[in-house]
């Protein structure tokens, strides 16, 4: 194993904050079954190599059929792409003329009234019916729960609270 | 074991009929490292095992594009760190969980862990560490255990020096309190 000295600030040394810590001998409590690092390297090169062989049978199974069937693969693969670009980019021109009429107080006012709507007991409920808890009304965690911490975890994991309405 | 420097390392790598052996020097070179780094993050033996694995393939799958603007070590040592805290975050598997209480559950392990041959001064001691905040857990291992530089530290977290030895501090003076029951 490679050495690293410590040539960290002196200051910080534990011994001088921390006595009882640093009366304690440095040793690693864990421990690892026989053989464990003798194996991994083998364990990890057959994992890297099965994930590459996978890349690699696909492209031969599709090298291997006929040179007809390759042709149409691709240009279906083409076409689909083809369509979902197109689809994509169209412009909408019947919500156009709509979007120029919506002023900056239209906005304002349906914003307020999604944030009416927002009822934190409603929205713990659909919570609790995601992550499949069905009696959560004597949960410590939940009585202590703020909206803060609802908004962090709507964030944390991309849910657009419109999605939840 | 003969260990190579890391230039020779990428050298064998680079080249397709040396790959395969390089590779595996390299994870001989740094597993055990690799390993004891995630074992103190995730502290079960089974946990460390499937992320440690993902590691390395994570390295595989990088080595081509690894520029050498920071060293192997310090490049290895960032993905585990990543690895481990994205294996934490799935632990934390739902909404009413709080953080704390993955690690609460790992406290709590260790008293059955067949993987864990300490007395119970080292018990209380990996309990008081994983009491800590995430960050500061790892960066009091990285220190104490590790013995890696503030410098070190700082180019595999991307935390300033400054702010990495206030946390050390911080973490040895919670660590101390528990210990001595303050």
């Amino acid at each position: 194993m490679k050495k690293h000295t410590n040539t960290g600030d002196k200051s910080q040394d534990a011994g001088q904050i921390a006595p009882a810590l640093s009366k304690m001998e440095k040793t690693n409590p864990f421990t690892v079954p026989d053989h464990y690092f003798d194996r991994l390297p083998a364990i990890i090169t057959e994992k890297c190599h099965t994930k590459e062989q996978k890349k690699v049978n696909i492209f031969h199974w599709f090298t291997s059929v006929s040179f007809r069937y390759q042709l149409a693969m691709a240009s279906g693969a083409i076409l689909i792409i083809l369509a979902v670009v197109l689809v994509l980019t169209i412009p909408q021109n019947n919500h156009v003329s709509v979007a120029q009429d919506i002023t900056w107080d239209d906005v304002m006012q349906e914003e307020n009234v999604l944030y009416l709507d927002f009822d934190e007991d409603v929205l713990i409920e659909m919570l609790a019916e995601m992550n499949g808890m069905e009696d959560y009304s004597t949960d410590e965690n939940v009585e202590n729960l703020t909206s803060e911490d609802i908004i962090d975890y709507l964030m944390n994991e991309n849910i657009e609270l419109e999605t939840l309405y | 074991m003969t260990e190579l420097p890391d230039k020779e390392l990428l050298q064998l790598i680079r080249n397709k009929e040396t790959r395969n052996y390089g590779f595996n020097m390299l994870v001989r070179s740094y597993q055990q490292q690799v390993y004891w780094h995630v074992r103190r993050i995730v502290i079960d033996h089974d946990d460390a095992n499937d992320v440690v694995q993902n590691t390395f393939i994570k390295v595989w799958k990088g080595l081509a594009d690894f520029r050498e603007d920071s060293r192997l070590f310090t490049w290895m040592y960032r993905i585990a760190t990543n690895e481990s805290l994205s294996f934490l975050k799935k632990k934390k598997n739902n909404f009413f969980m709080r953080w704390d209480d993955v690690e609460c559950k790992l406290a709590n392990s260790i008293e059955e862990d067949h993987y864990f041959k300490g007395d119970e001064i080292q018990k209380k001691l990996q309990k008081a560490i994983l009491g800590l905040p995430r960050k500061q857990r790892i960066v009091f291992n990285m220190k104490y255990y590790d013995e890696l530089t503030y410098e070190e530290m700082s180019e595999i977290l991307g935390t300033s020096v400054g702010a990495l030895k206030a946390s050390y501090h911080f973490a040895v003076k919670k660590i101390e309190s528990h210990l001595t029951g303050n």
